[in-house]
C-alpha cells in the first residue's frame, strides 16, 4: 500500500459546530439563520463580530429576524444570551420551529438524535457496499444524493450539525427542546435586579450588561484560555434587543457608544457574536437622524436596515385605509426594502459579499434588495418592479366581445403558429 | 511590496512616504474608510521599524491583510499597541500578541521613547477616544504628545506620524483640530456623483495648515522638487490593493 495518503478532514483542528470558515478571509462564521441574509452578509455572521438591525418604526420585521438568530442557536446547540430591557422574553413564542423538530412532536428526542441515527445509517451502507468500490476511494466522503436531507449533512460531515437549519415559520419549537436549550434570558425584571443591586456602575444598564457578557464570555467562550481537552469548543451568541431605547438606563448619552466600544473588544477575542437590534427612529429630529446614529453604525461591524413599505409614512388614517382594500397583503411581493449600510470587514479589507453572494455582487450601485415575509419563511431577494398590468390578470377578450361576430374567417388567423381557430382564449392549446 | 504606486507618483512621493518628521491625518467616512490607506504606510516604511496603535482592530487583522499584500509583519521590526480592549491578552500566543497594551496614556508615551528613531507610527481610530467617554481635549492631548515625540525623534532619524480617523458631526471639531497640526491631510469620501461598482470612492489630498513648514525646509532645494499640490482621485479596493486613478480613467472605462 502506497505511503501517501490523502490529508483528511480529520487531521485538522475541529470547528465549533455549525461554524464554517470564509475562505477569503480565514474568519469563522455562524449562520443568521436566514440563508439569504448569510448570502449578503457575504457567508455569514463573522465570530467575533457586531450585526446592527436598523428597526424599522411601525413593524417588527427586524423581531423576525432575531427570533431566527436564536433557533438557529437552539438548532446548532450554541449558547444563547437574549437582552431585552423593553420587555419579557416567551422562547416559546419566540423561537422559530424546523422540520427536524416537528417530527418528533413527542418531545422526546431532539433533532441531534435523529442526526446521530442517520450518521449510522450511512456507514452501515458504506460497510455493505466496501467490496464495490475500489479501495482507494474507500477514505473519500461518500457522496449520497438520496434526498436533500442527507445531501446537507454530507457536505457539513466535519461539523454534524447543518450550518443553517431550515426554519419554517409555522412551526414551534417544543417545550423540551426549549428546556435542553442553553439559554440565559436578561428581561427587563431581571436587569432591574441587577441595577438596583449594583453598587460599582451606579445603576447604569450597559455597564451591568456588559459586566454579565465578560462573565459569560469568561465561563468557556473565550479565545484567550485553552479548553480541557475533552471539552469542545462551542459559540456564543448574543442578542441584545432594542439597545438604546428608552428602557435602558444609561449614565449619559454617549453610554450607548462606551458599551459598542467595550463590546467590540470584548468579542474580538471570544468565540463569541452578537446581533442587535437598534430603534434608529427614536434618534431622530425633525426626520433627520441624529449623529449618534452614525456614530452606532461606526462601532459595529455589520448593519443593515429594514425598511418596510407600510412602515414608512404611513398615518393611521392610511394604515386604516390599507386594511379596508381587498386582499392588500396577498397581492404584494415585497414588504420592504433591506438597505446594507456597512458589510463586515474582518481580517481583510474587502467585504466578500462581493465574491460569494449570489444576490448582490458589490459595490454600491444599485440599492436592489428587498425582503418578503410569507406564511413559512423571511427571504431576501433581488427587488424588481412587477409586470405592468399584474400578473394575476390574463389578455383576455371579454365574453361579450367574444359573442360579436368576427370580422374576419377563423381560417384566415388560423393559419399562425399556436392557437386552434375557434378556441375561446388565443393562447390556450 | 504593497506600495499603490499611482498614489505615489501623484502625490510626487518617490518612496511613497511623506517627508520625515511629518504628521499625516487621513480621515474616512462609513461607506470609504480610511482604514484602506493604512497597509500602504506600513508596508513603505516597514523597512525601517512600523509601531502601529489600534484602537479598533486586532493584531491578527492586520496581519490578515498584509500577508495578502506579501508582508509578513512579523520578520520586521513591528511593533503593535492595542488600545481596543484593556483584556489580558498574555495569554496569546507570541505571534498575535500585541507588543503593548495602552493602560495608562503616560507608560504608553514612556515607551514610544524608547522605540527606533526611524519609526513610523501609524494610529488607527483615534476618534474611538471620544467613544470611550474622553472629550476633545483629551484625543488633542493625545496626539499632541504623540507628535512631539516624533518630532523629536525625527531630529535623529526618520520618524513620521500617520494618524487614520472617522469624520462624523461628533469627531467634525477633532478632526478640525488636527487638520490646523498637520502637514497632509487625507480625506476619503463616499462618490459625489453616487456609487458605482468599479469605483468605491474618492480621496482628496490636501496640504495641511504645517505644510508651508516643509517648503520653508526645503527652500534650498525647492528648483529641483516639484511642488506639491492638491489631488483629486477616485480608488477602488481590492484584496492586495488599492488601485488610485485620475477621476473617469478607471481601468474599466479604458
Amino acid at each position: 500500500m502506497s505511503s501517501f495518503r490523502k490529508r483528511t478532514t480529520a487531521t485538522q483542528a475541529k470547528l465549533p459546530p455549525a461554524t464554517k470558515i470564509n475562505p477569503h478571509s480565514a474568519q469563522l462564521l455562524v449562520s443568521t439563520g436566514v440563508p439569504s441574509l448569510d448570502d449578503v452578509l457575504g457567508g455569514g455572521l463573522p465570530v467575533g463580530g457586531v450585526l446592527l438591525i436598523e428597526e424599522d418604526r411601525q413593524t417588527g420585521y427586524s423581531g423576525t429576524l432575531l427570533s431566527y438568530f436564536a433557533s438557529q442557536a437552539v438548532a446548532a446547540r450554541h449558547k444563547l444570551c437574549i437582552v431585552s430591557a423593553d420587555q419579557d422574553v416567551d422562547l416559546a413564542a419566540h423561537l422559530v420551529g424546523w422540520p427536524g423538530v416537528s417530527r418528533n412532536s413527542s418531545g422526546t428526542i431532539d433533532a441531534s438524535k435523529s442526526k446521530v441515527a442517520d450518521i449510522a445509517k450511512s456507514e452501515d451502507g458504506a460497510s455493505d457496499e466496501a467490496m464495490k468500490i475500489a479501495w482507494r476511494y474507500q477514505n473519500l466522503p461518500k457522496v449520497n444524493s438520496d434526498d436533500n436531507d442527507n445531501k446537507d449533512r454530507n457536505s457539513q460531515q466535519t461539523t454534524e450539525v447543518p450550518f443553517c437549519d431550515r426554519f419554517d415559520l409555522s412551526l414551534r419549537v417544543p417545550p423540551a427542546v426549549i428546556e435542553k436549550a442553553q439559554v440565559e434570558i436578561l428581561d427587563s425584571d431581571k436587569l432591574a435586579r441587577i441595577t438596583t443591586s449594583d453598587s460599582k456602575h451606579g445603576g447604569d444598564m450597559y455597564k451591568c450588561v456588559l459586566d454579565k457578557i465578560a462573565t459569560l464570555i469568561e465561563g468557556g467562550y473565550s479565545s484567550l484560555n485553552a479548553l480541557p481537552p475533552d471539552v469542545e469548543r462551542n459559540i456564543l451568541r448574543i442578542e441584545l434587543r432594542s439597545l438604546g431605547s428608552g428602557f435602558w438606563r444609561g449614565d449619559g448619552s454617549t453610554s450607548i457608544l462606551q458599551f459598542l466600544h467595550a463590546l467590540r473588544g470584548l468579542l474580538r477575542y471570544s468565540y463569541a457574536t452578537c446581533v442587535v437590534s437598534f430603534p434608529a427612529y427614536l434618534y431622530e429630529d425633525m426626520g433627520t437622524r441624529l449623529p449618534l446614529v452614525r456614530r452606532v453604525e461606526h462601532l459595529c461591524d455589520a448593519v443593515i436596515e429594514l425598511e418596510s413599505f407600510e412602515g414608512g409614512y404611513a398615518s393611521p388614517p392610511d394604515i386604516v385605509a390599507r386594511q379596508m382594500k381587498e386582499d392588500a397583503d396577498a397581492k404584494q411581493e415585497y414588504h420592504g426594502f433591506l438597505h446594507i449600510h456597512k458589510l463586515p470587514r474582518l481580517n481583510s479589507m474587502t467585504a466578500s459579499m462581493g465574491r460569494l453572494s449570489l444576490l448582490n455582487t458589490g459595490g454600491g450601485s444599485a440599492n436592489n434588495l428587498a425582503f418578503r415575509l410569507r406564511r413559512k419563511k423571511f427571504s431576501i431577494e433581488t427587488y424588481h418592479l412587477p409586470i405592468e398590468g399584474g400578473v394575476t390578470e390574463r389578455r383576455v377578450p371579454s365574453a361579450k366581445e367574444e359573442s360579436k361576430p368576427q370580422p374576419r374567417t377563423a381560417s384566415a388567423i388560423g393559419r399562425g403558429c399556436g392557437s386552434t381557430p375557434g378556441r375561446k382564449d388565443p393562447l390556450e392549446f | 511590496m504593497a506600495t499603490y504606486k499611482t498614489l505615489s507618483s501623484s502625490l510626487n512621493w518617490p518612496q511613497g512616504l511623506p517627508e520625515q518628521g511629518t504628521t499625516t491625518v487621513i480621515c474616512g467616512e462609513l461607506e470609504a474608510e480610511g482604514s484602506v490607506l493604512l497597509p500602504h504606510f506600513i508596508s513603505s516604511s516597514i523597512a525601517e521599524s512600523v509601531v502601529l496603535v489600534s484602537f479598533t482592530q486586532t493584531l491578527n487583522h492586520y496581519m490578515h491583510i498584509m500577508r495578502k499584500m506579501g508582508v509578513n509583519l512579523g520578520k520586521h521590526k513591528f511593533q503593535f499597541v492595542n488600545a481596543l480592549t484593556r483584556v489580558d491578552l498574555a495569554s496569546l500566543p507570541p505571534a498575535t500578541r500585541p507588543h503593548f497594551t495602552v493602560e495608562k496614556w503616560p507608560e504608553f508615551f514612556r515607551w514610544l521613547n524608547e522605540q527606533p528613531d526611524n519609526c513610523t507610527l501609524v494610529v488607527d481610530g483615534l476618534c474611538s477616544l471620544l467613544d470611550q467617554g474622553y472629550d476633545c481635549d483629551f484625543a488633542m492631548w493625545v496626539f499632541d504628545s504623540c507628535q512631539r515625540i516624533i518630532e523629536g525623534k525625527a531630529k535623529k532619524g526618520a520618524a513620521r506620524l500617520v494618524v487614520n480617523l472617522f469624520l462624523d458631526d461628533f469627531s467634525e471639531l477633532l478632526v478640525r483640530s488636527l487638520m490646523r497640526r498637520s502637514h497632509y491631510f487625507f480625506s476619503f469620501e463616499s462618490l459625489s456623483s453616487g456609487s458605482s461598482t468599479e469605483v468605491a470612492g474618492q480621496l482628496t489630498v490636501v496640504p495641511g495648515h504645517l505644510h508651508c513648514q516643509i517648503q520653508s525646509d526645503n527652500s534650498g532645494t525647492l528648483q529641483t522638487q516639484k511642488l506639491f499640490k492638491s489631488v483629486l482621485l477616485h480608488y477602488r479596493v481590492s484584496d492586495t490593493t488599492v488601485e488610485f486613478f485620475s477621476p473617469g480613467q478607471s481601468r474599466m472605462v479604458l
